[in-house]
């Protein structure tokens, strides 16, 4: 099918495809940091969310929490079971809470990573289940918003996805040693404040020229690309990666050339650009910054912009 | 992508179709012109169109093989896709022959042009279901292309070019006896778009880029003896990169794929009707699909080689009775490379929506298999007045065997599998003249296909994976009317079992990501109403109803086939007036079914939003309507002749929805159109 969709490109029409998201037109969670970013299962994580609206950052959002535990079937495409957002397919852990602290199952690895279920008398051997292209594991949370908005509208929830520290699957005892030594825990990368210019000129943030393109730049502390190494388990060798860094853009008006930036693995920059069309007319905007590693670490900014 | 750069990437097809298309020129030798085999046919609902006049047929842009787009069983496949979706059944399961030989494709990459020089073909037969014992390995349909017998004196060129391809042929008769004739064509469309749209929309609308080359080469050894070579290759690329400022955004989709035939072909006819047929070849295949959703890649990668014998004696052995033995053996060694997620590439039944991430997870094998299909049958023709009888047995034995059992694990050593499959499918086709213009026709049979050699992974699929089945049963009524006046009513029912479809745990057990626990069916009915060429006139007229399910799991629920499609009309006419000549074809089609996206969640991690499903395929695509036009002049003089043509696709301008897409929440759905009116003006000449 996604061939299919590919070729269906080469002679026809694609529509409209709508507003673009980093445009904040009503309440929503956009991003969950975890701290730590990676954990062991039955470990603690606090989770803090970054909810947005049209009127600001939303500074206690009451949001309900719960534990997925169904893992994904194969025949499903989407990064959580579907079984995640049935009424009655998760186990709740928070309600009416911010930013809670949660507890990790401690069969995380065995739901979502690579810990084989007992094997079975007779029965085939199960299999490990595959990592994501960093070798990570991951544990869903499902964040629903609905019942805490204030006008009565409904919300899509929201999947969190905490990364969870396993076991190396698929490598020999020699490899799984190394792996270990040189294998650090993610932590969450770390946002270094906006800087705005217009013309090449800088400008504060509070005095933006009304419709005036404005260049953002955003910066990143300098350990927070990490190294990882991820296993080749064809060719039974360690690869060290680098974590890539991507940002995403929002604000309550206004219209941003990119929804998202970013650096790639191997590109050594610690910060990013966008462009921004300020609003014709003066106001106050609302913008919001999310910056995510491969690892998904996660750090956020909001700031407030004066269109005058 | 934004809103406004999508809306005006619509336009840009149309104008480069109305300015590039205008070139084409053709030489059309005379002695390759083929000619019109007779209408009978032994089994229910098989038609047969010579080369000469699908050329003809507006839509197909002069390549006889695309008039299979018209023909009565054939599913009005999605703009651009490789499509042939016969009676329901998969396209992987319909057979594609060359003179006996299988090809792995019918169309390029794009699906713009088939894979064979419409020159060197002599016809086209369609056989969507209920075939005879020599043809097997097939659970769907049969699509049978002969080449065109060799010019037997001069020398011939043939030089043509269109607003796709460059293509040439080379006709020579090297004394009596020996015949060649090659031919060769190459993509241009990408060089000549090239020219005229600017890269960052070359990234959207990817240009496919071809080539195919034929030679075939006749030795007469004796009167009624020959023996012939046939070299069939096709090559194909396909790039799209979608840049963005993310990296982690970007997308990038490569599609290689390389096809390579070499058969020998040898025929002897005795003076007492005795034919024996002996065709060896070898062949190469390789493909490659590589896909970058950002940090999310995949690529499938399969290196085949292949060969085989299809050998077949054939001997009336008593007044009434004839008798048919032969064989048909292909093998194929295939190397599979894959990585990504189990979900990519996609199979039919599986959950999707347009532009949909793949899942992140990350598996990896590179495993080799190979598969030996022997088939040795039997079949016997008796033909008692009005009454003929065909029945035949075909014994498929399949030898099966690869290198993993499971996946690799560590230092661990690999372990192999080997392992053998017997089939015994039975056919039976009657045929039975109940009038001098009526003619009653049945036939059913059983049918086994081996699995999918990529299927066999233990990592991907299943190494224990075996035949799959079906039993075909059809019926028809076919009518002389008056003049070159035909018509046919066709029933037809298939029973598929043992398909392979993707195991519903969370966790499958080692080497069973794919299980054969599913079963399906497919029946309808079909009317063709064709005219011979009568007083300048020709053509048909096709409808097809029908419905086709699929079940993955016994316990599981029955869900239409992704490719199911209820109702189908063609109707073609010509009309030739001198040296003018008119064309017109009308096509209408049901849509295919897709699943609802009923809601969304929101992935905080991926930054991006996912679908959720409603009743798998529980809606449709709007119906397809386009009618298209086709007017021929013809110029001519002793050595020379020069046809001129305009095609005019999409007459009536249908915006035909191709795809339903959502916007990024999944909360607004639209459709992606397909072909706008499109304006081909060509030339030919001939000497």
């Amino acid at each position: 099918m996604r061939r299919l969709a590919l070729v269906l490109l080469v002679a026809g029409c694609q529509p409209s495809l709508g507003p673009p998201l980093s445009l904040v037109d009503a309440a929503r969670v956009v991003a969950v940091r975890a701290e730590p970013a990676e954990a062991l299962p039955g470990a603690s994580v606090t989770l803090t969310p970054l909810v947005v609206s049209p009127a600001g950052t939303v500074a206690q959002p009451r949001l309900d929490w719960s534990l997925c535990l169904a893992p994904k079937p194969t025949t499903e495409n989407d990064v959580v079971s579907a079984a995640c957002l049935q009424a009655g397919g998760t186990t709740p852990v928070a309600r009416g809470v911010a930013a809670p602290t949660i507890a990790l199952p401690s069969s995380a690895c065995r739901l979502f990573g690579p810990d084989l279920p007992p094997e079975v008398a007779g029965a085939p051997a199960p299999r490990a289940r595959a990592p994501d292209a960093t070798g990570g594991y991951y544990q869903p949370f499902v964040i629903d918003f609905s019942s805490r908005l204030s006008d009565g509208r409904s919300s899509m929830p929201t999947i969190a996805l905490e990364r969870i520290r396993c076991g190396l699957a698929g490598a020999s005892m020699a490899l799984a040693v190394a792996f270990s030594l040189q294998y650090t825990p993610n932590r969450n990368p770390t946002l270094t404040p906006l800087g705005a210019s217009v013309a090449g000129h800088a400008v504060a943030l509070d005095q933006i020229p009304r419709g005036a393109v404005v260049n953002f730049t955003v910066g990143w502390s300098a350990d927070s690309p990490e190294r990882y190494p991820v296993l080749d388990p064809l060719a039974q060798t360690l690869i060290s990666h680098r974590e890539a860094i991507r940002v995403a853009w929002l604000a309550s008006d206004g219209a941003f050339h990119d929804e998202e930036t970013g650096r790639g693995e191997d590109d050594v920059l610690l910060d990013s650009a966008n462009a921004w069309q300020a609003p014709a007319r003066a106001t106050i905007v609302h913008l919001w910054i999310v910056l995510r590693d491969s690892r998904g670490g996660v750090d956020f900014a909001s700031y407030d912009l004066t269109v005058r | 992508m934004t809103m406004a750069t999508a809306t005006a990437f619509c336009a840009a097809p149309v104008a480069i179709a109305l300015v590039a298309a205008t070139l084409a020129a053709a030489v059309e030798p005379p002695e390759l012109r083929s000619t019109v085999r007779g209408d009978a046919h032994e089994v229910p609902a098989e038609t047969r169109v010579d080369a000469a006049e699908a050329r003809h047929i507006p839509g197909t842009e002069g390549d006889a093989l695309k008039v299979v787009e018209s023909l009565p069983g054939v599913a009005r496949a999605t703009l651009g896709s490789r499509q042939l979706v016969v009676w329901g059944a998969a396209t992987s399961e319909t057979k594609v022959l060359v003179d006996g030989v299988e090809i792995p494709a019918l169309y390029h990459v794009g699906g713009l042009r088939t894979t064979i020089n419409s020159y060197l073909l002599s016809d086209v037969t369609l056989t969507p279901g209920g075939f005879t014992a020599p043809y097997g390995r097939a659970l769907g349909g049969l699509l049978r292309a002969d080449t065109v017998a060799l010019s037997q004196r001069g020398v011939h060129g043939h030089v043509a070019a269109d607003l796709l391809d460059v293509s040439a042929l080379l006709s020579a008769a090297l004394g009596r006896r020996l015949h060649i004739a090659a031919a060769a064509r190459y993509s241009w469309l990408d060089l000549l778009l090239g020219k005229l749209v600017s890269p960052k929309v070359q990234s959207y609308f990817p240009i496919p880029r071809y080539d195919d080359y034929q030679a075939k080469l006749t030795l007469a050894l004796r009167p009624g003896e020959e023996l012939s070579a046939l070299l069939l290759a096709s090559d194909d690329h396909l790039l799209r990169s979608v840049p963005a400022a993310d990296p982690a955004s970007a997308r990038a989709d490569t599609t290689d794929a390389a096809s390579y035939r070499v058969a020998l072909p040898y025929r002897l006819r005795s003076d007492d009707g005795t034919t024996t047929e002996l065709t060896p070849f070898v062949g190469y295949d390789h493909t490659l699909s590589q896909t970058r959703f950002g940090e999310h890649p995949t690529r499938l990668e399969t290196t085949a080689v292949r060969w085989g014998l299809r050998g077949s004696y054939r001997r009336r052995v008593a007044r009434l009775f004839t008798l048919a033995l032969g064989v048909d053996v292909a093998a194929a060694h295939t190397r599979v490379v894959r990585s990504g997620s189990l979900t990519l590439p996609p199979r039919e039944g599986d959950l999707y929506v347009f532009g949909q991430p793949p899942s992140d997870d990350l598996n990896r094998d590179d495993f080799s298999a190979t598969i030996v299909d022997a088939a040795p049958f039997v079949q016997g023709e008796l033909r008692w007045r009005r009454l003929t009888v065909i029945a035949g047995l075909r014994i498929d034995a399949d030898a099966l065997a690869g290198n993993h059992v499971v996946p690799p694990f560590g230092n661990l050593p690999v372990v192999g599998f080997q392992r053998l499959a017997f089939a015994a499918d039975p056919r039976l086709s009657l045929r039975l003249r109940v009038h001098r213009r009526v003619v009653l026709t049945a036939a059913a049979g059983l049918y086994h296909q081996p699995p999918d050699a990529a299927d066999l992974s233990p990592l991907f699929g299943n190494p224990t994976l075996g035949l799959m089945q079906a039993v075909h049963a059809t019926f028809g009524l076919s009518v002389d009317i008056h003049e070159g006046l035909s018509a046919e009513l066709v029933g037809y029912y298939k029973e598929l079992d043992a398909l392979v479809s993707r195991s519903a745990l969370p966790s499958p057990p080692l080497g069973q990501a794919l299980l054969q626990t599913g079963s399906g069916r497919s029946y309808g009915g079909q009317i063709l109403v064709r005219q011979k060429l009568w007083r300048g006139l020709s053509g048909w007229l096709s409808y097809t109803v029908g419905r086709s399910e699929r079940q993955d799991h016994p316990d599981g629920p029955t869900r239409l086939f992704d490719l199911d499609q209820t109702h189908v009309l063609a109707v073609v006419a010509g009309y030739e007036l001198g040296a003018w000549s008119f064309g017109a074809r009308f096509r209408y089609a049901s849509g295919f079914p897709r699943t609802p996206v009923v809601g969304a969640y929101f992935d905080a991690r991926d930054d991006l939003y996912q679908p959720l499903f409603g009743p798998q395929n529980q809606i449709r695509l709007p119906d397809f309507v386009q009618l298209d036009l086709r007017v021929d002049r013809r110029f001519a003089w002793p050595r020379l002749a020069l046809d001129l043509y305009l095609e005019i696709l999409n007459v009536t301008y249908q915006r035909n929805p191709e795809e339903i897409v959502y916007n990024e929440r999944y909360n607004q759905p639209s459709y992606i159109t397909g072909l706008p009116t499109l304006a081909i003006l060509g030339a030919r000449v001939s000497f």
